[in-house]
């Protein structure tokens, strides 16, 4: 079976100036349909300029990228803003929801883009919300949610063009560990049902929730261990006083 | 779905999305527009103003008669109005009675002495206009009388110290018209005495034809000790021999002048090309200083939609993350300008309509006609998305431009 994610090589390098900042040094990796990987690596160590690769929301200065079978690594602007739509889901560290518009209408808008007519869109939202634990509070605007309810909002919109794979970037930074363990939860929800997730953190307890591990250093790939009994989020919330 | 579809959202989302934009920032959205109000009200009521001034103003010459002729003193470049040589006297009393003896095209001449002078009516001071002239005034002019008789040869010939008022000034040296004939006036220290008043004849050019006295043409002479006329008025046959009278206007005077073109002949509709000519230019000059404060608007939607683009960099990122391509966004902050724009447009437009609609009213005593209006909206409207376009694409650009990994780490 093809992987979701093959990485052949990746570099990336950044001109500051006259400088060249060498940030990713040929990275191979690949991650089959319906993993959960965990990235790691101090500060630093290349791993956000591998999401954003991966996420293709920037292209490599060399190497090869297949995404679910389509060669992304030289694609144009407007094809990888189709890709982004349709075959990424992100959620970031800060949420980034738009915060004049509702839950629902933070859903909604990768739809927009999708062109998917307006009844059809309020439908798949809702239910995307529901499978996140929000199916309550879906017209509150963003400030007017807690973290963790920000973060699922997040998490329904990066699900609701049903991508080939989710990438989080540190999702659990801005939470407390209960919030935290209850986004990671509904990863582990997620991944069982089948979604590919890759997941950045510096968090060796958090990235212990994902069946995989990765990390990097000076922008090469060091280890790639395998996590014999992954934490269950749910189990940990359970235990919680 | 096609790709032009998917960039353009759908005219309906893209709006509302531009709606919600503007609502979040109520008072900075209108005082943008203000700038645009101000713009398309000036544009507006200037150019429906000048519209019905053009209007009023030929209506009003052309009401004076078809048949009319002028013949001012001295003469004119080609296509001028009036004189090009202003204060010379050329004109005599024998020119005008040459021009009515041998002039068979010509039904009437009358000969114009006037100037501004003020007169006395019971130990009341009065600005007015003094008209020497002689009886053909009255047909040729076609004026009425509403009391009393006008000027006679008689009074011409005994230089009689007598006067035909308008109306406006009838009233307002006796409050009465109808009781002016037979009360005296004061002029240069000699007794007037009105012997007729006339039916009202309205204004032109924004000047009161009805405030005015007709007085002899010789008495005119002796009191401004003056032997020459402002002008002359003459009438044509009909209005069809207007083309012949004015010929024969023209070889009478070189004849008297002994073959000095020292006079203009000028004809209704030359007078009247000549007026429309320098009101329009006059609307166009004032439409452009107008236009001016079009464009200060449009740079100010610029600034205004530049300081949005940086304020939001972090939501622009965020749209390009989850797929949004660059026309997409383009699309969005170039509606949201023209938004703006047509808002300020729509809102500067009643605007100016109300403000045309009073000037109009009070300067020449008629509102602007629907004729008028429509080509006025147009051009509103059109100026109004012009001005959206043109200041919101640099923008727009700067706004889809951005990275969406730099937008993003924006804080």
């Amino acid at each position: 079976m093809t992987p979701v994610v093959h990485l052949r090589e990746i570099a990336k390098v950044y001109r500051l100036g006259k400088v060249e900042v060498p940030a990713l040094r040929g990275v191979s990796l690949d991650v089959g349909r319906g993993e959960f990987v965990a990235i790691m690596g101090p500060s630093g160590s290349g791993k956000s300029t591998l999401m954003n690769l991966i996420g293709c929301l920037d292209r490599p200065t060399s190497g090869s990228y297949i995404l679910d079978g389509q060669d992304v690594s030289r694609m144009s602007d407007d094809d990888l803003a189709d890709v982004r739509n349709g075959r990424i889901g992100f959620v970031f560290q800060t949420f980034n929801l738009l915060p004049r518009l509702s839950a629902l209408k933070n859903v909604e808008m990768p739809m927009l883009y999708a062109g998917v007519a307006r009844a059809e869109r309020r439908a798949r939202a809702v239910e995307a919300l529901a499978q996140v634990g929000l199916g309550h509070r879906i017209h509150h605007t963003a400030p007017e949610l807690s973290g963790g309810e920000q973060q699922r909002v997040a998490i329904a919109r990066a699900l609701v063009n049903r991508p080939a794979i989710l990438l989080a970037d540190e999702p659990t930074g801005n939470l407390d560990s209960r919030a935290g363990e209850e986004i990671l939860a509904i990863f582990q929800d997620l991944n069982a049902a089948g979604i590919t997730i890759a997941m950045v953190s510096h968090d060796r307890e958090i990235a212990e929730h994902a069946a995989r591990i990765i990390t990097l250093r000076d922008g090469r790939l060091v280890r790639d261990e395998r996590v014999d009994r992954p934490r269950r989020a749910r189990e940990i919330i359970a235990a919680a006083p | 779905m096609t790709a032009a579809w998917r960039g353009l959202l759908g005219l309906g989302e893209a709006l509302g999305v531009a709606a919600e934009a503007l609502r979040a920032n109520t008072l900075r959205s209108i005082l943008t527009t203000l700038g645009v109000i101000i713009g398309v009200a000036a544009v507006i009521s200037l150019v429906s103003v000048g519209q019905t001034a053009r209007n009023s103003v030929v209506g009003e010459f052309a009401s004076l008669g078809p048949d009319l002729l002028w013949v001012l003193p001295g003469k004119a470049k080609e296509g001028t109005f009036g004189s090009a040589e202003e204060g010379r006297l050329t004109l005599t009393y024998e020119d005008a009675q040459a021009l009515a003896a041998q002039g068979r095209a010509i039904a009437g001449v009358a000969p114009v002495l006037q100037t501004q002078i003020q007169i006395t009516a019971a130990a009341r001071r009065y600005t007015t206009t003094i008209v020497g002239t002689t009886p053909e005034m009255l047909q040729v002019r076609t004026l009425a009388l509403s009391g009393g008789r006008f000027l006679t040869d008689a009074d011409l010939a005994r230089r009689k110290r007598v006067a035909v008022l308008g109306t406006s000034l009838a009233r307002a040296l006796y409050h009465n018209p109808a009781a002016a004939v037979g009360r005296r006036f004061a002029l240069g220290g000699r007794a007037f005495e009105v012997v007729g008043v006339l039916a009202p004849e309205g204004s032109i050019l924004g000047l009161d034809l009805d405030d005015r006295a007709y007085v002899p043409f010789t008495v005119a002479q002796q009191i401004f000790n003056l032997n020459y006329a402002t002008f002359f008025f003459v009438k044509a046959a009909d209005p069809t021999a207007v083309p012949r009278a004015k010929r024969e206007v023209e070889r009478i005077l070189l004849r008297q002048h002994r073959g000095e073109e020292d006079f203009t002949v000028l004809s209704q509709s030359q007078l009247l090309s000549s007026l429309d000519a320098i009101l329009r230019i006059l609307t166009v000059a004032l439409s452009s200083i107008a236009g001016i404060s079009l464009v200060v608007g449009g740079i100010g939607i610029m600034n205004i939609m530049l300081v949005s683009v940086t304020e939001r960099t972090r939501e622009i990122g965020i749209r390009k993350a989850i797929g949004a391509r660059r026309s997409t966004i383009l699309t969005q902050y170039l509606i949201e300008a023209v938004a703006i724009s047509l808002a300020g447009g729509f809102l500067g437009m009643l605007v100016g309509l109300t403000g045309s609609w009073v000037i109009s009213a009070r300067l020449f005593q008629t509102v602007p006609t629907v004729a008028t209006i429509i080509p006025v909206v147009a051009l509103a409207f059109g100026f109004s998305v012009a001005v959206g376009v043109i200041f919101g694409v640099y923008p727009a650009y700067r706004a889809a431009g951005l990275n969406p990994v730099e937008a993003l780490r924006y804080e």
